[in-house]
């Protein structure tokens, strides 16, 4: 299975369904937008402002927002490739190099504590390869294959060491990070929530792992180190049946291995503090078929993986659970892709260029307002769509079952292999202990004749010695010493001759033994080599039948893609075509809600001005009546006391009268008469006071007159006002009724609309129709509010008088570009250190935790009380050297203010109404503006703009 | 040697990816099962209906046989003896006097059998319902129960860990679930981190920037918004609700009276805590009385030790049903393991997770129930065997969770309790 060159029948596939064919020589951007715009059925997202693509390309590419001053700048430039230009720009950036270490670093090491490399090693070995623009399948090979004896990729082993070699949990983690699938409940069972994962897929990946451990020498230097036996089998934890496997690559088949007889398997045999290596290392092999790049799960994970770094989010999403049952949005892009990294021979840079440069990259976060046309257009298609879906579901599960039979037909013929490998097994055992034996006589033999040797290195000049001394006593019988030397002489020179007789008799006796057991090695290993024969034939079996499998699978893919890219277009079709229904339906509900709230409020003012003037004429009823009342009252006691007075001055009138009858009856009597004269002055005071009282009881009683008058006119005003409230609320009532209706009518539709418009935006972000609202990662925050704030302003300073000092320029060459981008990455390395600290704080706090999936997003009420309350980010925002707020409290214009603030801190300049609210700020904190200034640059980095607009 | 067989995948097969907020809608979060939780309810009728979950932990190991499965008069049983209870027929040992009046509120599982004699491993397996693996990391129970009932909307931690060094931080014991449910440690008084506003910061200045954070909110969620949009700004709301409500982690404003009834020590100081913490509305509290690991002098130890156990574990338990909370509350005390039944020659009693013992009561459970049994030196578990996932099952359905529905973290479906194992039916009432 070659499939490094784009599936034919894929492109064959895309070329019929795409507006413009595919040119394979086509940029892969082109090729990306034409895919998606053909399932979008047009109805993608506007092209995204500057300020928005900025922000988006600085994050994904660098790790941060941009600086202002380079927002500004991008914001007024008017050349139309701009774009391209800041891409090229930012991928040969020193930031870009920090942030794809830390993104490969998160993705591979998942936050895990160091062991035996230091995680700073580690970064460092990502840091260059990333540097280097290492290949993927490379840098994948390198992570997988190294096993801490080679120096110059040691640094690699940390995939290994910070997961202590342990080989369930190095085979989950190889299933996501390189295969993007998460096998880890299939280590017991088969998945228990997702069908098609199988244990079998688990063990084939533990099956290159699990002759590994970690061995440590004795300088305390720890290796990774294998075994050259150990085959995986497995029980299931639910329906205890038992399998076993050889190592596998996920959607692959089992491999074919090197076949070593027991005792010629080591390069270095295991024993005591020797770190063994085998002749054939499972775990090299692994290294080695990903280094290959053959593996099609290998190149989808990465290709999903890249494209979810750019996108802010797979085409599989949890990108680690590629899977039947959660498919790619776009599986004919993801095959694409795949292939295309593939043959792009997995270079990092040169294909997230391509995404970038993609429309699909660049589109604004917004819904486009093309959805009617749309509708329109493609209505008319529906049931032919899904007639042709019909179709196509039986052309698929035609397919799925060539694919399904064929499946079983290996299956069995992988099941016929299993016990002649058993038997393989068992005498390649039978062949280990022969070779104990046989060693062990060969060994005997050897020591013999060694021992034959040695004596017989002695037993020759001891024999000629005895000779010669034997000779000289002869000549000089006298001799006795001699004699006596001779004689010893002789005696040692036959004993040594019986001890090479013995020797001899130990190395015949012994001869036998070691040729029969060499025999009977020779015999096992033939018998061995005889089943390897069998085996051999049995594989070659299964392997015939999985050169059938290839194309069967891709007949099968292809179907499916085909079904599922109609289901699909079917569903957008559908959503748009019921949102435009409901929006249609819903705009004349909404006109005559309108049109009836004017009435009613038209009905309502109405009303409420005769109650208003209903309720003044209700009071001033109740000042006239109050009037009249007390007018009357009024009249009736002046009247009662013109009658009181009226009756004294009476009598006093009648007292007069009889007085003067009395006095000019009695002219003398002075009594008499001064009374008379007190009497007549009174009486005329008192008709004087009378004819006052009555007139005043004349105007009282006109008075009170007109004042019921008053009343009895503004009694019947008010009754005609309350006639006609009575007449304007009968007009209201029914109004208000049907408003009522139909406002809890209007109310309905817009909750409908605004679930089906929710549905819309996640199925137009989910198929990235429109751009995806991500979240910043930890590190990106803490970057970005560094960046927004400033905070590295004196950093970068501080890194740059270093460069002065270690890298100067020289003055001849001030433009020389190779000492400036050296310049640049010793700056970025010094601020790089500095920050560590920071970037750690933001990780602990808005990071996952170690060993667990880093990307989705979460909030906790510590992070939100840590940016209101805690110290580190309040200090940034206090004045200081060149920062964001020492700079805007320099500014005098509460416009130019609002401008920069927005610019640095959310890459835009600030709507009208955003700057009016600046202004307005001020306003009131005349007393305060530093005070002003931090709370509003603290309002916007912590504003959801910041952590999710790009 | 079996191929993997291809499924079909049509779109109609594709992950139920369950929304954000919708997990606040059905508040438990949990997907699929038999019973999935009821839908939403307001703020006042999940206050009171909240359920909590508090677990004592005796670290270390807690003798069976010196507490909820005596067995005096027989070789292993040691020299206590076993006393009556409020409830008829149910015997525990004579070290804990208090709790045998409570234990009408309370159950026993006798029959516990994890086969996990370590501490590590057999903590796991009690916290989180699983055995513990090299691939695989699970949850423990508060960020379990946190996560499930703990409603979005809550300002407050769910998941507590009351400790002497607690420092107000986070911990890291959610695996899966996320941060948000690992515990918050407190011990000491201290409340969560930075619910304090810092000085330089006044009253009005921190309205104003909150005012103009929101206002920004609003405009940009006019363009977009989503799930994550709200809970990124609700978190700040929260951050001022906590802030407005510190003192609910403030023990000094319990009562003196209970103050004495509770007790001086540490462990009667934390049971106080969490007797107020889940008073206001925090779901999972974790207590811990250490050290019950007597390898030495067992019997002298537990004197002590469940001396001081007693009285404010049995005042927890009735002030907890005076309040009527039993309903809404389950309480576990429970170990890593129990403790052997053979003494050794320090007359100490070494790991056992054979057949040991938890004692347990409120929410769905029976009151007063004992289940299984061990046989009668203790030795080995003699009737209805239970082993951690079982227990674990049980916890969650005593609180009304699904534990055979999983959670839905971002398309990723976890299965709330090991899929293989089973709630213990008979002591759900």
């Amino acid at each position: 299975m070659v499939l490094r060159t784009p599936s034919v029948l894929l492109l064959v596939f895309l070329a019929s369904i795409l507006a413009r064919p595919l040119q394979a020589d086509d940029p892969l951007h082109q090729q990306i937008d034409q895919i998606i715009e053909t399932a979008s059925l047009g109805a993608v997202a506007e092209v995204a402002t500057d300020g928005e693509f900025l922000r988006r390309v600085y994050l994904d590419l660098t790790g941060s927002i941009p600086p202002s001053d380079v927002a500004r700048a991008f914001l007024d430039d008017a050349a139309p490739d701009k774009r391209a230009k800041i891409v090229d720009r930012l991928l040969t950036s020193p930031q870009y190099i920090r942030h794809m270490t830390n993104v490969f670093d998160v993705m591979l090491m998942e936050r895990r504590a160091e062991k035996n490399v230091k995680n700073d090693e580690w970064r460092k070995y990502l840091y260059d390869s990333v540097a280097a623009n290492k290949p993927w399948n490379e840098l994948a090979k390198e992570v997988l294959g190294a096993d801490g004896t080679d120096e110059k990729i040691r640094f690699a082993t940390a995939f290994y060491f910070a997961r202590n070699g342990e080989p369930n949990l190095l085979t989950r983690d190889v299933g996501r990070m390189f295969f993007g699938m998460d096998l880890q409940c299939a280590q017991c069972h088969d998945h228990p929530l997702i069908d098609s994962y199988y244990q079998s897929d688990y063990y084939g990946i533990f099956a290159f792992l699990s002759r590994g451990t970690l061995f440590t020498d004795k300088d305390k230097k720890v290796f990774y180190a294998e075994k050259a036996e150990g085959d995986v089998s497995f029980t299931s934890a639910f329906t205890e049946e038992q399998d076993k496997t050889f190592p596998r690559l996920p959607g692959s088949f089992e491999i074919d291995e090197p076949f070593l007889l027991k005792g010629e398997d080591y390069t270095v045999a295991p024993a005591d503090k020797v770190r063994p290596v085998p002749k054939y290392s499972r775990r090299a092999k692994l290294a080695e078929l990903v280094g290959q790049g053959m593996n099609r799960q290998f190149n989808r994970n990465i290709a999903n993986r890249l494209w979810a770094h750019m996108m802010g989010r797979g085409l599989v999403e949890p990108v680690d659970l590629h899977h039947a049952d959660n498919p790619a949005s776009h599986p004919e892009l993801l095959e694409l892709l795949a292939d295309r990294f593939a043959t792009m021979n997995y270079d990092v840079k040169a294909f997230v260029r391509e995404l970038a440069l993609s429309k699909t990259y660049q589109r604004s976060l917004d819904i486009p307002s093309s959805l009617p046309e749309l509708a329109a257009k493609h209505e008319p298609q529906l049931e032919a769509w899904k007639a042709k879906a019909a179709t196509l579901a039986e052309a698929v599960s035609k397919a799925e079952e060539t694919v399904l039979k064929l499946g079983e037909k290996i299956g069995a013929a992988d099941d016929d292999a299993d016990p002649v490998y058993d038997e393989l097994t068992k005498s390649n055992a039978a062949v280990g202990e022969v070779r104990k034996k046989s060693d062990a006589a060969a060994k005997a033999l050897t020591d013999a004749k060694n021992q034959l040797v040695a004596k017989q290195a002695i037993a020759t000049p001891l024999s000629e010695a005895s000779t010669n001394a034997n000779k000289a006593a002869e000549l000089l019988p006298g001799e006795k010493e001699l004699i006596a030397l001779a004689q010893k002489l002789k005696a040692r020179a036959d004993k040594i001759a019986a001890e090479v007789a013995a020797a001899n008799k130990a190395v015949t006796d012994k001869t036998p033994a070691a040729n029969t057991s060499a025999a009977a090695l020779a015999a096992a290993k033939s018998a061995a080599e005889g089943i390897k024969k069998r085996f051999d034939a049995a594989r070659a079996k299964v392997r015939e039948l999985e050169t059938q499998f290839a194309p069967a699978t891709s007949v099968y893919q292809v179907a499916k893609i085909e079904k599922m890219l109609v289901d699909s277009q079917v569903a957008t079709a559908e959503l748009a075509i019921s949102y435009t229904k409901l929006t249609a339906t819903q705009a004349p509900v909404e006109t005559e809600l309108t049109k009836q709230t004017a009435e009613l409020s038209g009905a309502r003012k109405t009303m409420q001005a005769v109650e208003a003037v209903l309720a003044k004429m209700k009071t001033d009823l109740l000042a006239a009546k109050k009037a009249a009342e007390s007018m009357t009252a009024a009249h009736a006691a002046v009247a009662k006391q013109y009658a009181t007075r009226q009756e004294i001055a009476t009598l006093t009138s009648q007292a007069t009268a009889s007085a003067a009858i009395a006095a000019s009856k009695l002219p003398t009597d002075t009594e008499l008469k001064t009374t008379l004269t007190s009497l007549t002055k009174r009486d005329a005071q008192l008709k004087a006071e009378v004819a006052e009282l009555q007139k005043l009881v004349v105007q009282k009683e006109q008075e009170a007159k007109v004042a019921v008058e008053r009343m009895t006119v503004a009694q019947s005003t008010t009754d005609a006002k309350a006639k006609e409230l009575a007449a304007a609320q009968a007009t209201v009532a029914p109004l208000e009724k049907t408003h009522t209706e139909l406002n809890a009518k209007a109310t309905a539709g817009r909750t409908e609309l605004s679930q089906l418009s929710e549905k819309l935006t996640s199925r137009w972000e989910t198929r990235f129709f429109t751009n995806r609202l991500d979240h910043l990662s930890p590190e990106e925050m803490a970057w970005s509010m560094m960046r927004a704030t400033d905070f590295l302003q004196a950093q970068i300073a501080a890194g740059k008088a270093e460069a002065d000092k270690t890298l100067p320029i020289d003055p001849k060459k001030p433009d020389d570009p190779a000492r400036l981008a050296e310049r640049e990455k010793h700056v970025e390395a010094y601020v790089y250190e500095k920050v560590k600290g920071n970037l750690a704080a933001f990780v602990k706090l808005f990071g996952h935790a170690a060993g667990q999936p880093q990307a989705d997003f979460f909030a906790t009420v510590d992070q939100a009380l840590y940016f209101s309350n805690g110290g580190t980010v309040l200090s940034w925002l206090n004045p200081s050297g060149n920062n964001l707020t020492a700079r805007l409290n320099k500014l005098e214009d509460p416009k130019a203010i609002a401008e920069e603030m927005y610019i640095s801190v959310l890459t835009r300049r600030p709507s009208d109404q955003e700057a009016n609210d600046v202004v307005g700020y001020f306003g009131s904190r005349k007393d305060d503006k530093v005070g002003a200034l931090k709370e509003m640059a603290w309002a916007l980095v912590t504003s959801a703009e910041f952590r999710f607009s790009h | 040697m079996k191929k993997c067989t291809y499924a079909c995948g049509t779109e109609e097969h594709v992950i139920s990816r369950r929304q954000f907020l919708g997990d606040v809608a059905a508040s438990a979060g949990v997907v699929g099962g038999l019973g999935v939780l009821a839908g939403p309810a307001s703020a006042a009728k999940l206050a009171k209906d909240q359920k909590r979950v508090i677990v004592v932990n005796m670290a270390g190991g807690l003798s069976q046989l010196e507490s909820w499965d005596p067995k005096p008069q027989t070789d292993t049983g040691g020299p206590f003896r076993a006393i009556s209870t409020s409830v008829p027929g149910m015997h525990i040992c004579e070290l804990l006097p208090e709790t045998a009046k409570q234990m009408h509120h309370l159950a026993i599982v006798r029959s516990i059998n994890t086969k996990e004699n370590d501490h590590g491993k057999g903590g796991y397996a009690m916290f989180t319902g699983r055995r513990q693996t090299p691939a695989a990391d699970y949850p423990r129970i508060g960020a379990v129960v946190a996560k499930a009932l703990t409603p979005e909307t809550s300002p407050l931690p769910g998941h507590i860990v009351i400790s002497n060094g607690g420092s107000g931080g986070r911990s890291n014991d959610s695996a899966y679930l996320g941060p948000k449910y690992a515990s918050i440690s407190l011990g000491n008084g201290k409340p969560p981190q930075n619910t304090d506003l810092p000085k330089s910061i006044t009253e009005a200045s921190d309205q104003q920037r909150q005012a103009f954070r929101r206002k920004a909110n609003d405009r940009f969620t006019l363009r977009r918004r989503t799930a994550f949009t709200d809970a990124y700004a609700a978190n700040y709301e929260q951050g001022l609700e906590l802030m407005k409500r510190r003192e609910i982690f403030d023990l000094a404003k319990e009562p003196q009276a209970d103050h004495d009834r509770y007790g001086k020590h540490d462990f009667g100081r934390h049971c106080l805590l969490a007797r107020r913490l889940l008073e206001n509305g925090i779901t999972f509290v974790q207590v811990t009385h250490s050290n019950y690991d007597t390898h030495n002098e067992n019997f002298n130890f537990h004197l002590e030790q469940l001396g001081e156990f007693d009285g404010p574990f049995a005042r927890l338990v009735a002030d907890l049903a005076d309040r009527g909370m039993m309903e809404s509350t389950l309480i576990v005390v429970m170990s890593e393991f129990g403790r052997t039944p053979r003494i050794n020659n320090r007359y100490g009693r070494d790991h056992w997770g054979t057949a040991w013992s938890v004692c347990l009561g409120g929410g769905r459970l029976q009151r007063g129930a004992i289940i299984g049994k061990t046989n009668a030196n203790g030795t080995a578990v003699a009737d209805r065997e239970v082993d951690h996932g079982h227990m674990f099952h049980t916890f969650m359905q005593a609180v009304g969770v699904d534990s055979t529905g999983s959670f839905d973290i971002e398309g990723r479906l976890m299965p709330v309790a090991d899929p293989s194992s089973t709630p213990i039916g008979e002591l759900l009432a």
